[in-house]
């Protein structure tokens, strides 16, 4: 899934609203609650992946790269 | 007795600790107008202060002059601050220079203020200009010091809210000459890459002199072309520099720019899971109505059913047979007692019951019943039934007129 966290919370909201609406029927209450369900799972992963990196870039002639970075206490 | 000759240079190294050991001159601010201005290729600056009556050499070493964020040159008005020492090799005494303020602060926010004017007019500050700050960057430049606090604060804050943020360092200088000229190709560097979804720069508090690299004005004119958004950290809350008003969002100190440029994880997880729970609640209400409609339209089902209805016709048809049968017990049991009463009856009329008394049945010679005088003649032969037997008798009187009273029976 290729949605950012915002478009998917969107999508979410959009798919309460409709399910509190009471205007679908059995067969796509179940449906847009499938995608709610695949839409929170996203949004889930979305901030629960691994920890970011920290890096530094450093320059030495003509070069940079980045570098791992660590605060010294 | 004499005492031993100095040598030269313990003479010199005994007036360096007695200027040294001294409260005034070893802390001190002297103001004057910089002459014989020197920039030595070793990075120090060599120059004389003076005014109409006299000078003094001073001199201002490379790691001290790199911080001060304006250029020195001749005639220019300053206050010097450090100490007063011993040359030894000249047997010179000199004004060690640590800091340089401009005679008069006020110069500098003259300079703030016309800027300050000059960009806004030209549309920099412009709202229009602004970017929006992205909700949830995955990667954040940061320009500032990679040694100060403020870089700390920062990377403290977004690990805290929200763990997954990538974070790329530009290390600069924040103040001194050079600061605006490194922030600058920082900015340039971070914005070419298109992994960098949101900048940030700045620095911790200090004086105005010390946050003035943020007042530059090609620092700020970089930061208005910037296609990346920007958000500004430099000082404290108080603190208001041009790069504030050019950057999309101004946060009050570095530690504020960290919350503002990532959302909390903690809130996000909440809202998230409240979502969820509305959701499964929703559908689960839905189900359950579906469920209940369902329950109805069996119940109403069973009602019209064809085995329903033939329960319904047995009931009835037991009924009436409880009732027919009743009916009849009940006729039955008046004809019973019909039956009985005209027993009674009967039983009253019973001749054998008279007999029983003394009475007798008169018949004729043909065995008809003899009720009147009429039926009888004088001599006729009529037999007298008894409850043992028959007594033959024959007629030889005939009285008329009801004489039954005259029997005492």
């Amino acid at each position: 899934m290729n949605l950012t966290y915002e478009e998917a919370i969107l999508e979410l909201e959009k798919i309460l609203d409709e399910l509190e609406s009471d205007d679908c029927t059995l067969k796509e209450s179940i449906e847009k609650f499938k995608r709610g369900v695949i839409l929170y799972n996203h949004c889930k992963d979305l901030i629960s992946k691994a920890e970011g990196e920290i890096k530094i870039l450093l320059e030495d002639e003509e070069n940079t790269k980045e570098e791992t970075f660590s605060m010294e206490v | 007795m004499d005492l031993r000759p100095l040598k030269v240079s313990e003479v010199n190294n005994y007036i360096k600790r007695l200027l040294l050991s001294d409260m005034v001159l070893s802390n001190i601010s002297v103001e004057g107008e910089i002459s014989n201005f020197k920039h030595h290729y070793s990075g120090h600056m060599y120059f004389n202060l003076k005014d109409e009556k006299g000078k003094i050499k001073a001199v201002m070493f490379k790691g001290d002059n790199e911080k001060i964020n304006f250029k020195l040159d001749e005639g220019m008005k300053i206050v010097a601050t450090g100490y007063i020492s011993v040359y030894e090799r000249e047997g010179e005494y000199q004004l060690y220079v640590k800091d340089i303020r401009s005679s008069g602060i006020g110069e500098l926010y003259r300079a703030f203020e016309e800027l300050k004017n000059k960009l806004e007019q030209e549309g920099l500050f412009s709202q229009d200009k602004k970017k929006q700050i992205p909700f949830m960057p995955r990667k954040i430049g940061v320009v500032t010091s990679s040694t100060g606090a403020a870089i700390r604060d920062i990377i403290t804050i977004i690990k805290r809210r929200f763990p997954p943020c990538n974070i790329l360092i530009y290390p600069t200088l924040v103040q001194g000459i050079n600061a605006p000229e490194e922030i600058c190709r920082g900015l340039e560097y971070l914005d070419s890459r298109d992994d960098i979804d949101l900048i940030i720069t700045g620095r911790g508090g200090g004086s105005i002199e010390e946050l003035f690299a943020f007042n530059d004005e090609k620092l700020a004119r970089t930061i208005s072309k910037l296609k990346t958004p920007i958000i500004s950290a430099v000082g404290h809350e108080t603190d208001f520099t041009i790069a504030d008003f050019v950057a999309d969002l101004r946060a009050p100190t570095p530690s504020a720019a960290a919350e503002l440029a990532v959302p909390d994880v903690m809130y996000l997880l909440k809202e998230l899971d409240n979502k969820y729970d509305e959701l499964k609640s929703i559908i689960n209400k839905k189900i359950k109505a579906y469920k209940l409609e369902l329950e109805n339209l069996d119940t109403k089902l069973n009602l019209y059913s064809p085995l329903n209805q033939l329960k319904d016709k047995k009931i009835e048809i037991d009924n009436f047979l409880r009732d027919l049968t009743y009916v009849m017990e009940k006729k039955l049991n008046e004809k019973k007692a019909e039956i009985l009463e005209l027993k009674g009856k009967l039983e009253l009329l019973n001749p054998n019951i008279a007999i029983d008394k003394g009475y007798g049945i008169i018949i004729d010679n043909r065995g008809k019943l003899v009720k009147s005088i009429d039926s009888v003649k004088l001599g006729d032969e009529i037999g007298i039934i008894l409850r043992d037997g028959k007594v033959l008798s024959r007629v030889e009187n005939i009285d008329e007129g009801e004489k039954i009273d005259e029997f005492n029976l």
